[in-house]
């Protein structure tokens, strides 16, 4: 169970960061990609990259938190 | 008009009706008390991240759009460390907090964000339609 758990708990932080860190490049890049293209559509912009990036970044704090259960469990 | 403030006034509004039905839960059913200290503490630390996130979003958009020097990240580490904190607290007392709880109210904030963005664009769309019907009448 012990070494199992670590290495749970090392997939659970690292393909968990890695798919949130793909995901907020993308979605930080667009968004200011369009707000250097079209400065009057910010508010629009900020609002859907606020509840994305609250989304996306979601999922790696959950892994972090289950990276330590498994961790506290071995 | 920027709609971040309305987000984050329903956000609270949200996050202090579930407290509430949080602490009755505490009051009236005393065998599940560490289930709803745990969802208290995950959705109070669900609150604060999604608030800190909307402070940094805000930063780094004016930034972007008047070209000055922005923030470097989005705060994930202190967001992080905040949930952590949290976790570690929940490990260190297991009698007071449920883990689980804790783990699962963590993603409060954000879900919550999903369903009032859905009421507020819906209410945004229903208010510019009776507009335009006036403007036709």
């Amino acid at each position: 169970m012990g070494a199992l758990a670590f290495l749970a708990a090392a997939i659970a932080v690292g393909l968990g960061a890695l798919g949130a860190g793909i995901g907020n490049g993308l979605i930080v890049s667009k968004t200011v990609e369009g707000i250097a293209r079209q400065p009057e559509a910010k508010a629009t912009l900020q609002t859907v990259m606020f509840i994305g990036v609250g989304l996306v970044e979601a999922l790696p704090i959950i892994g972090v938190v289950l990276a330590f259960i498994f961790y506290a469990a071995a | 008009m920027n709609e971040i403030p309305s987000y984050i006034y329903w956000l609270t509004r949200t996050t202090f009706v579930f407290l509430a039905l949080c602490f009755v839960a505490v009051a009236f059913l005393p065998q599940s008390r560490p289930i709803a200290f745990g969802m208290i503490i995950g959705s109070a630390v669900s609150y604060i991240n999604t608030k800190y996130l909307a402070k940094k979003v805000s930063m780094m958009t004016e930034a972007a759009a008047t070209g000055r020097r922005g923030p470097k990240g989005l705060g994930f580490a202190q967001r992080a460390a905040i949930s952590i904190g949290a976790v570690v607290l929940a490990i260190e007392f297991p009698h007071l907090f449920e883990i689980h709880a804790l783990a699962g109210s963590l993603v409060f904030a954000p879900f919550a964000l999903i369903v009032i963005g859905y009421f507020l664009s819906r209410h945004e769309r229903d208010n510019s339609d009776n507009e335009r019907g006036e403007k036709n009448a």
